[in-house]
């Protein structure tokens, strides 16, 4: 739900105009960090459900250590691009993020063998993939 | 549509606006600065978190 919202947020931004690219840009760490936070409650669930294995919640808690160090590196990232007059810095900050998350073997610890748990895992992953893509186009190259 | 019935909608109308605006400015009443270090404090919790539920963990199967 979370994600249709913020989804439906940024597409109104982007049909709008992007008159605060900062204030887009650090939406965007927040929505990743709470997002990884809300995936390791789910995904630590699913483990105690019986649904994954322990060795597949281990997999998936390191791609999530990932993405939330990645977010880490982009909440620097932002914080340069604010104080910087360089243009276009938020969205190279944002194109890194993107580039980052969708690096083959980061997204390959994404697996599991239970196919319903597996579409809840890729469901977490597309959505934070597509919001980033939808920030990207949102913040115009700004 | 009475007048009072007219008003009622373009309110909810309105409202519907502002919560959409307020999501994309984060959390109502918070400045960008404060949206960003509150996604840092949220980062590092995590990691603290992922940390927790890793060593909560039974071993590696073999």
């Amino acid at each position: 739900m979370k994600w249709k919202s913020t989804v439906l947020a940024l597409a109104l931004l982007l049909a709008t105009g992007c008159k605060d690219p900062y204030g887009v840009a650090a939406k965007l760490a927040q929505d990743v960090a709470i997002s990884v936070n809300q995936a390791d409650v789910t995904i630590d669930a699913l483990r105690v459900q019986g649904t994954i294995t322990a060795d597949e919640e281990r997999q998936i808690l390191g791609y999530l250590s990932t993405l939330n160090t990645l977010d880490g590196q982009y909440i620097a990232c932002v914080q340069v691009a604010h104080n910087s007059t360089i243009a276009g810095g938020f969205t190279k900050c944002a194109q890194v993020l993107a580039a980052d998350m969708g690096d083959p073997s980061t997204l390959a610890a994404l697996h599991v063998s239970n196919q319903a748990s597996q579409a809840k895992v890729a469901a977490v992953a597309n959505g934070i993939v597509t919001l980033v893509t939808v920030t990207i186009t949102a913040l115009g190259g700004k | 549509m009475d007048p009072i019935t007219t008003i009622n909608a373009a309110i909810l109308a309105l409202d519907a606006i502002l919560n959409i605006i307020n999501q994309i400015r984060g959390q109502s009443g918070l400045t960008d600065d404060q949206i960003l270090a509150a996604a840092a404090s949220q980062a590092t919790t995590n990691t603290d978190q992922i940390k927790k539920l890793l060593a909560g963990l039974p071993p590696k199967s073999v």
